[in-house]
């Protein structure tokens, strides 16, 4: 099985994709994430006192749509320490749908296809399915990859 | 299609990607180092420029379109 912290930098409570369902690398991934009300966003108990609070940020679902794309190329190259190797930037995302909202209990199928890729500069797409019914759809986000040895140099003080 | 509403309808492309006037995008312009885009940016543009003109426009072609003029010939001569 596929242990999406072998491949991504991130780490709780940061890490949100949970497992990796289909994958082709280079071209495609299906991956999960399950939802609970014990994650640090829903640490302040008036924000989940009603069905409308409880709803799950929708930046953080962009995220986890986003790690769960950092997959399907990470999956030849892993990268989990993010001061080395390749890092994968986010340069934009374009026309993002949200359809319904996401409630602790609900599991995440994240299905990302890989639209264009030239050079170090990937396009996806997909969307995000719960129980069928679909979440939220990307037409386009495009990502950059860079040596992190140039982007430590780039940042001028450098983490010890 | 004619050259001129190729490089309209690229120009709107360019305008929504890179947040550069429309008016600004004449043929002359470098897309660089004139019109400040950079390599994702270019993608993004030359993916969007595919769908609305229904051409292919390869890998190896995208770093010879200096300009908008470049882009606006390839699309009319490749369509």
């Amino acid at each position: 099985m596929i242990d999406v912290a072998d491949i991504l930098p991130h780490r709780y409570p940061m890490l949100l994709v949970d497992r990796v369902l289909d994958i082709e690398p280079g071209r495609r991934v299906t991956a999960v994430k399950a939802i609970t009300r014990n994650e640090p966003w829903y640490a302040d108990a008036a924000a989940v006192s009603s069905s409308d609070g409880a709803a799950y940020p929708p930046a953080l679902l962009v995220e986890s749509w986003a790690q769960a794309a950092g997959l399907v190329f990470g999956i030849e190259q892993p990268n989990p320490d993010v001061l080395a190797g390749r890092v994968m930037l986010l340069g934009s995302l374009s026309d993002v749908e949200f359809h319904r909202p996401v409630l602790p209990g609900d599991v995440l199928e994240h299905r990302v296809r890989v639209a264009r890729a030239v050079g170090e500069t990937v396009i996806f797409e997909g969307e995000c399915v719960v129980g069928g019914e679909l979440v939220f759809t990307v037409s386009r986000m495009v990502v950059a990859y860079r040596p992190a040895g140039v982007l430590r140099e780039a940042g001028g003080e450098q983490r010890t | 299609m004619s050259n001129e509403d190729i490089q309209k309808g690229l120009a709107e492309i360019v305008e929504e990607v890179a947040g550069v006037a429309a008016n600004e995008v004449t043929e002359e312009k470098s897309f660089v180092d004139d019109l400040d885009i950079d390599s994702l940016s270019m993608v993004e543009i030359a993916v969007q420029a595919e769908d609305k003109f229904g051409v292919k426009i390869p890998d190896e072609q995208l770093a010879n379109l200096k300009t908008v003029g470049d882009a606006v010939n390839y699309i009319a001569t490749n369509k």
